[in-house]
């Protein structure tokens, strides 16, 4: 039975024709399965590439945005261009002196009521492509597509780099998810199929790929 | 006849594994390990190639990837390097530039008639009459040319890295290598890259007969190995340098971009040929390539043969020779004082005869010029160039080896910005200046001595230590002793010429004379007349002569010369390399997928993928575009416009930030109602437009034009640097997408699914208002730029397809909404009388010429471009952009947008930016610029066609419909 999504995932149309085992995520399509466990948990150690643009995900701006996530009971980082796990499981990223990002695995995790944000402080509409990249080739691969250094003396935990990968902006971090290294790229969804299809191209060479959420999130999610 | 050596220590061969392989049609065989030129030397061959002008024999002459005249295809690729590159088994190998092959080359007769082609001949001889020269210029371009580019070759994805390193040491040899251990064993990251196969330099191949150093050459490499944190690249070369320490690295898989925190440039000196009548004769080669082929390759350069030197480097080469058992005839120092090092006797002590003050005057070919049968030794003026050919003496030889002096490498030092000098004791160019950052070691550096050289690449490392915040030891570097490693003037003339300076082009020292003579007495233009300095190896081997050359001329010091600019990359680099993956970054819209199942012809427009038209099997693309129209004349359409540029405008400020950032009123615009936007920049050209609609008392919600979104919002937030208000922006334009549905059923259908009233006296032209569709949050702004009737709609773009389909499923029970592309909204937006900008407009086009008046207000105290336009306003206006049209009917030749207006007095009086064919008024509508004095409403233009007819069209009235 065909699902009904209210919301288009930025890489549908990259993944059309790839066999998926499918479910919907915060009223977007997202993929539990591209191929058997044993081939994905092989490509996430070589090099896998999951999607998770149904994450929820809102911006916030305005000169007391500190303060007024700190009144919610947000962990907010304390310098600009770092990130902090918060309380509840979601990413706080802190993109400029008073601009976030934040991404929950489920809405709750970010709650924002737009209504109550105080004058000068805004709700940003976010409508991006995400991926969480892992494996040991992430570096190799990158190397061809990521003028920055990326390696671990260079790129701090708690960074957060606003660089250029594959010529589009993106917005990268690493993190440690269930004990696994595994590196997290935001960029405009008007860019995600492009950013899917170079990204898997690069990660087949290196004998990864598609992964889906259930390497990373099995407990988290039940399949349709 | 075999001239392979025994075993030599530090060979690079393996002579366990033969390669077989053939050149020319003939079967060859040489060792793994060796180059195409080694395998075919050792074989006994030595007319390898043919130059590129006067098609001469030429052998090796540098074995250092420089001999652009030993250029091979396999049949795949082309110009491939012989002297570098190693030969594989199975190749099947002809040389390039030739017509009937090597030896019996058909264009060879071309050195006979060399004094009828002069440099630059082809300037002046084919000037006039100008209508021969199509002819000419076939025969000349037919002539010239290395390689065949062969148009079926395979697409080989070379990949393009990133690497990053505390330090880049450019060269492997003693200096380099001394810098690079030096470095790492401090714990710096440290790569050191070398264009050879092996590392070592000159180490490994300068012994002067004696192989006792290779012990201390093998500690180093043993610890270079076993240094972690130094990683040695070799067969790579450096192939410039970039602002920050970026430096491509070259090999052959591809390009690597190293960005390092300090560079050692340790890339030492190209050896200079000295110039004398024939010195181009294959069996004629520098001292570094005899020794290269001894050491490398272990292949002897000839049986018997003559030094010709300037140095005490030619001895060293003398005595590399006699351990190889080539017979030295003779050493001829160009130097009236000889070398007064102790190494002269110790070659003299050989039974060497030394003649000083002596040069070679030219050297002898055999028959065909395909190899050397002597040189004739003459006495030597230094001071005038001149031999005394009065007790001249042949000496009968198969070879010459020159030794004459260096040139530095030092390309990537001048690209880093680094000043250069001419020192006169060693007549070379050597760093005044580094920048920071930059280290120079080495030859490079102007340090000869192998002891010198390790310890002023230890020295080096120091420096780079230190400007790194390590402590650095400090490293003392013995001085210069010794004669110059450098005659300041190798040159002997000859009254018959064929005395090469440059052998890419076959340049000899007249034509440097002739070329001053002419008025090209600058460098720069001395290269451009004499083409010195411009064929494949750059002017490695050529630049420092043509400098001595033009010095003496001038009668100027070398350093009041000055050198030609060295640019990347080093060595020519294939485009696939360069290419990499191919990155074609592009945006789609939520609705990309429905669009290309739907028959999308996408077209380009900024980064983005929009549809041009949908194609309709049986229709053309003429007929799909005309249909999308009328579809919007005669029911509704919908567009995609999610391209669109869509800005956040928050803050107390926010309609004084517009005020100032656009040309018009905004601060008494009411919520709930858009305007245009007009933006200018500082000279008052347009450069984009857009809607600023007021969503409440300090928000503007505005658009701007799809491919100049970024630089729209990059603007703003610069102005607002400089003005400090208190807006704050937001761009949302990957956040939402819109649609735009335009035509006379467009309220109708929209209204269907909304609740929001859009009746014509509810909803005014440029009503803004926030609602729902279905159950998406949308804004729908009153528009009128491709129809009277049309509404954008902004949604969250995750769900810009549901509208899409919530429209066409509203529009279905007419059947007749149908989405049309930005063909046919090109076509509405003309017919409707609305230039587009950066179409209608260019560079240059203020809104006066566009006949924008309309949009301006320059009674507002200040807005961007205001200033420009209050001078422009009091010139005369040079065009205007009016309406045109054709006669009824009209059959004469379509003209095409950019075909020029033309006067009454034959002259260009604007040009035509849009035409189209209108299906509602049935004749081709357009906008041209034309003068101003041609802007009345039945003025007649002439318009000329690609084919040079010209058509006459009307000024009429704008818009070109009433509305839907």
């Amino acid at each position: 039975m065909e699902m009904v999504f209210d919301r288009l995932s930025p890489v549908s149309f990259a993944q059309t024709g790839l066999t998926m085992k499918k479910a919907i995520l915060n009223g977007m399509e997202i993929v539990l399965s591209y191929e058997n466990t044993d081939i994905e948990m092989q490509r996430m150690k070589k090099l896998g590439i999951c999607d998770v643009s149904a994450f929820s995900r809102v911006g916030i701006k305005g000169a007391k945005a500190v303060e007024w996530l700190e009144s919610r009971g947000f962990t907010v980082p304390k310098a600009p261009n770092t990130w902090r796990q918060d309380h509840a499981g979601g990413l706080v990223l802190r993109l400029g002196r008073s601009e976030f990002l934040l991404e929950g695995f489920h809405q709750g995790q970010i709650a924002i009521n737009a209504n109550d944000a105080p004058e000068n402080l805004y709700v940003v509409a976010r409508y991006d492509a995400s991926f969480i990249l892992s494996g040991v080739h992430f570096h190799s691969a990158f190397s061809e597509i990521c003028a920055l250094d990326l390696s671990e003396s260079a790129f701090a935990a708690d960074a957060v780099l606003m660089t250029s990968v594959a010529g589009v902006s993106v917005t990268l971090i690493r993190q440690l998810l269930n004990g696994e290294l595994v590196y997290r790229l935001w960029c405009d969804g008007s860019y995600g199929n492009y950013m899917w299809s170079t990204l898997t191209e690069i990660a087949g060479e290196f004998g990864g790929g598609a992964i889906g959420l259930d390497v990373h999130f099995k407990q988290m999610i039940t399949g349709s | 006849m075999s001239m392979r050596l025994q075993n030599t220590s530090g060979e690079w061969i393996n002579r366990n594994n033969k390669i077989k392989f053939s050149f020319e049609g003939k079967d060859y065989e040489g060792f793994e390990g060796d180059t195409i030129s080694s395998a075919l030397w050792a074989a006994g061959e030595k007319v390898l190639g043919r130059s590129f002008k006067y098609h001469r024999p030429r052998g090796i002459f540098t074995l250092a990837n420089h001999d652009v005249n030993i250029m091979v295809t396999d049949g795949v690729d082309t110009n491939i390097r012989a002297d570098v590159v190693q030969v594989k088994a199975g190749m099947k190998l002809q040389v390039v530039n030739v017509d009937g092959g090597v030896m019996a080359d058909k264009k060879r007769f071309l050195d006979s008639i060399s004094a009828l082609l002069p440099v630059g001949f082809y300037y002046k001889a084919f000037h006039t009459p100008r209508s021969l020269f199509p002819f000419w210029e076939r025969i000349i371009r037919n002539a010239a040319g290395l390689g065949v580019v062969n148009f079926n070759y395979p697409r080989i994805l070379k990949k393009k890295h990133y690497a990053h390193y505390d330090l880049l040491v450019i060269g492997a040899g003693p200096a380099g290598l001394s810098a690079a251990l030096t470095a790492a064993r401090e714990g710096l990251e440290v790569l050191l890259v070398d264009e050879n196969a092996k590392p070592g330099g000159s180490f490994a191949y300068d012994n002067a007969g004696n192989s006792a150093h290779h012990a201390q050459l093998a500690n180093m490499l043993s610890e270079a190995q076993s240094l972690p944190n130094l990683t040695v690249k070799t067969n790579a070369y450096a192939a410039g340098y970039y602002a920050d320490h970026l430096v491509p690295i070259v090999d052959e898989s591809g390009i690597t971009k190293v960005r390092a925190k300090a560079v050692i440039v340790a890339s030492g000196a190209f050896e200079q040929p000295p110039v004398f009548r024939n010195n181009d004769l294959p069996g004629v080669m520098l001292g570094s390539a005899a020794q290269r082929l001894i050491a490398r390759y272990a292949v002897k350069p000839f049986l018997k043969g003559v030094v010709v030197t300037a140095n005490s480097y030619g001895y060293r080469v003398a005595l590399d020779l006699i351990a190889s058992g080539v017979e030295v005839a003779a050493i001829v120092d160009m130097r009236a004082g000889g070398e007064t090092d102790a190494i002269a006797s110790v070659v003299a002590n050989k039974g060497i005869k030394i003649h000083n003050g002596a040069c070679i005057y030219e050297a002898v070919p055999v028959s065909g010029k395909l190899g050397v049968k002597g040189a004739i030794v003459a006495d030597y003026d230094e001071a005038s160039a001149q031999a005394d050919t009065q007790k001249s003496i042949q000496i009968d030889c198969d070879g010459i080896v020159m030794c004459a002096g260096w040139a530095p490498a030092a390309a990537l030092l001048y690209q880093a910005g680094t000043g250069m000098r001419y020192d006169d004791q060693i007549h070379q160019f050597v760093p005044s200046r580094l920048p920071n950052g930059i280290f120079a070691a080495g030859k490079v550096n102007g340090v000869f001595g192998l002891n010198q050289r390790l310890q002023d690449g230890a020295r080096a490392a120091s420096d780079a230590l230190k400007y790194l915040g390590y402590v650095g030891n400090d490293t003392t570097v013995e001085s210069f002793a010794g004669s110059s490693p450098s005659h300041p003037y190798p040159i002997v003339m000859h009254p018959k010429g064929k005395n090469f300076v440059d052998f890419d082009e076959d340049i000899s020292v007249k034509d440097f004379i002739h070329a001053a003579q002419e008025g090209f007495d600058n460098i720069e233009l001395m290269k451009r007349f004499t083409t010195v300095g411009m064929g494949p190896s750059q002017g490695k081997h050529s630049n420092m002569n043509a400098i001595r050359i033009l010095a003496r001329i001038r009668s100027l010091p070398v350093n009041k010369i000055g050198t030609t600019t060295a640019r990347p990359f080093f060595h020519p680099t294939p485009i696939g390399h360069l290419a990499g993956r191919g990155l074609h970054p592009h945006r789609d819209t939520p609705l990309h997928q429905w669009h290309a199942e739907h028959g999308a012809v996408f077209t380009d427009v900024g980064a983005w993928k929009r549809p041009a038209y949908y194609k309709v099997d049986g229709q053309t693309k003429e007929q799909s575009i005309q249909n999308e129209a009328k579809a919007v004349r005669s029911a509704a359409g919908i567009i995609d416009v999610s391209t669109l540029g869509k800005i956040e405008i928050h803050g107390a400020n926010a309609a004084e930030f517009l005020e100032r950032f656009y040309t018009g009123n905004f601060k008494d615009q009411r919520v709930g109602r858009s305007r245009y936007a007009l933006m200018l920049d500082e000279s008052g050209v347009m450069v984009d437009d857009g809607v600023a609609c007021r969503i409440a008392e300090n928000f503007f919600y505005v658009t701007a034009s799809t491919s100049n979104a970024a630089a729209v919002y990059r603007e703003m937030q610069r102005w607002n640097q400089i003005w400090g208000l208190n807006v704050t922006f937001i761009n949302v334009t990957g956040a939402y997408g819109a649609v735009n549905i335009a035509g006379p059923l467009a309220r109708k259908v929209l209204q269907k699914i909304t609740l929001l009233d859009i009746s014509e006296d509810q909803f005014l032209l440029g009503a803004v208002a926030d609602t729902s569709i279905g159950e998406i949050k949308a804004r729908v702004i009153r528009v009128g730029f491709v129809s009277n009737q049309a509404y954008e709609i902004h949604v969250p773009a995750s769900s810009v397809l549901k509208l899409w389909n919530l429209l066409l499923d509203s529009g279905s029970v007419d059947g007749r909404v149908k989405p049309f592309g930005t063909e046919a909204q090109r076509l509405l937006r003309l017919e409707m009388g609305h230039p587009l900008m950066g179409h209608d407009t260019d560079g240059l086009t203020n809104p006066f010429e566009l006949g924008a008046d309309w949009a301006i207000n320059l009674n507002k105290p200040f807005f961007i471009g205001k200033r420009s336009l209050q001078i422009i306003r009091k010139r005369p206006l040079l065009k205007k952009l009016v309406a045109f049209s054709f006669k009824p009917y009209f059959q004469g030749p379509v003209p095409c947008e950019c075909n020029l207006v033309i006067s009454k007095s034959g002259q260009i009086e604007g040009r035509v930016t849009s035409l189209s064919l209108s299906p509602t008024l049935q004749r081709f509508i357009g906008f041209a610029y034309v003068s101003p004095v041609n802007t009345k409403l039945g003025d007649v233009l002439s318009i000329r066609t690609d084919s040079g007819q010209m058509v006459e069209a009307y000024v009429v009235q704008s818009p070109f419909i009433e509305g839907d």
